[in-house]
């Protein structure tokens, strides 16, 4: 359950960013996953509402939002969406894909009261 | 009385629950302004700061500092009783234990007459890599040696957690299928060596070594394959001239 460290460390850096901003309400965070990053969007969701809960972020709303992952033919060079380590390439079945993006995992933004 | 907090600047009695570690609410009341602010940061950027701290102190003491990941059983500590007796006289080796509880795996390379310390993480299902500095700390460690970083049994977190480690060993043991790696693609990924542990075994089963090499290099194409047995001894002389190697690769 990395997902359970993963909120606990969310949680953490929003806080901090939210003291240093002077905020006295943290109204919604907003979280970036990529498809490849190895993350269960549901599960992050579900530890993210325990977690805050248990620390004061009760109504604090979290927004995942999923980012998808590139993938490159290095065979005929077409370039098509991914979402696994195991694609085919959709225009001549080669595997020989190299896949960009996806890995990210971010607190892209903190919706905060003054 | 204000909707959003419950705050009251009329008569009567206020009770405001502060969140504790934010600052005080204030009350001049052009009230309640909301900003969004930027702020990109990587989930796991105090992780990887600190793993990056690990990495520099090993790498100017040149010790070769490898994170064994596999699921449960599949041989590791076997595998570390091994290497430490057949390579103590060559190299000074030592081991970070990582295990939800017990000093068992700690012992077991205790007895060996190396360097150890246990980590228990309790209900963590992997080392971070906070743990890891902490238990360096603790550790008396040669330059130019060896520290193997035994991480939890678990196929999914531990790839995510930089330790510091120069390398990810993943080990698969054959009595556990050979579709491991597809089922488990971002460990086998992060990985640059795979051992394919207990092949004293393989007349019993039906294990397919070379299906397995394919599934493996189909997420991770350069993924290193290594096959022995920490039992019988079979093919753990390439594992030994790998470490060596990578060993000697930190003096250039
Ligand atoms: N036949 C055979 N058995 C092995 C081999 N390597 C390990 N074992 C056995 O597999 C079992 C588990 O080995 P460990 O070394 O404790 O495995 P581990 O990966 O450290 O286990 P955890 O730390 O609990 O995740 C033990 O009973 C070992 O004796 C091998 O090469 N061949
Ligand atoms: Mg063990
Ligand atoms: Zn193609
Ligand atoms: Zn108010
Ligand atoms: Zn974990």
């Amino acid at each position: 359950m990395h997902e359970m460290s993963l909120a606990l460390s969310i949680v953490e850096q929003t806080r901090e960013a939210a003291t240093r901003e002077g905020a006295v309400r943290i109204l919604e965070v907003e979280i970036e996953v990529g498809c490849l990053a190895g993350v269960l969007a549901d599960s992050l969701q579900f530890c993210l509402e325990a977690v805050g809960k248990d620390d004061g972020l009760a109504d604090t709303i979290f927004r995942i939002t999923e980012v998808g992952a590139t993938g490159n033919c290095r065979v005929c060079a077409a370039t098509f969406p991914a979402d696994s380590f195991l694609v085919l390439c959709p225009s001549c079945a080669s595997d020989d894909v190299s896949l960009n993006g996806g890995r990210e995992l971010k607190i892209r933004s903190l919706t905060i009261e003054d | 009385m204000c909707d959003s907090c419950g705050c009251d600047d009329g008569s009567g009695v206020t009770i405001t629950r502060l969140v504790p570690g934010l600052a005080d609410h204030h009350h001049h009341h052009q009230h309640h302004k909301f900003r969004t602010i930027t702020l990109e940061t990587e989930v796991l950027a105090k992780n990887d700061a600190l793993a990056a701290r690990n990495r520099e102190y090993l790498r100017r003491r040149k010790i070769l500092a490898l994170n064994l990941v596999s699921s449960p059983g599949s041989g590791k500590t076997t595998i570390l009783e091994r290497t430490i007796r057949d390579l103590r006289g060559e190299l000074a080796m030592a081991v970070i234990e990582g295990d939800q509880q017990t000093r068992r795996d700690a012992e077991r390379i205790s007895a060996t007459g190396a360097e150890v310390v246990q980590v228990n993480t309790g209900a963590g299902c992997h080392l971070d890599s906070q743990m890891v500095a902490r238990a360096i700390e603790q550790l008396e460690l040669h330059d130019d040696s060896l520290l193997f970083i035994e991480n939890v049994g678990n196929l999914v977190c531990p790839a995510m957690f930089d330790l510091g480690e120069a390398a990810k060993v993943v080990i698969i043991s054959v009595t556990e299928g050979e579709d491991k790696p597809q089922k488990y693609p971002h460990m086998f990924r992060a990985a640059t060596l795979c051992l394919i542990n207990k092949t004293d075994l393989l007349p019993y089963l039906r294990f397919d070594v070379t299906a397995c090499r394919e599934m493996a290099a189909q997420v991770n194409p350069d993924l290193e394959f290594i096959e022995l047995s920490a039992v019988s001894g079979e093919g753990v002389g390439r594992w030994y001239d790998w470490l060596r190697q990578h060993r000697e690769g930190l003096n250039t």
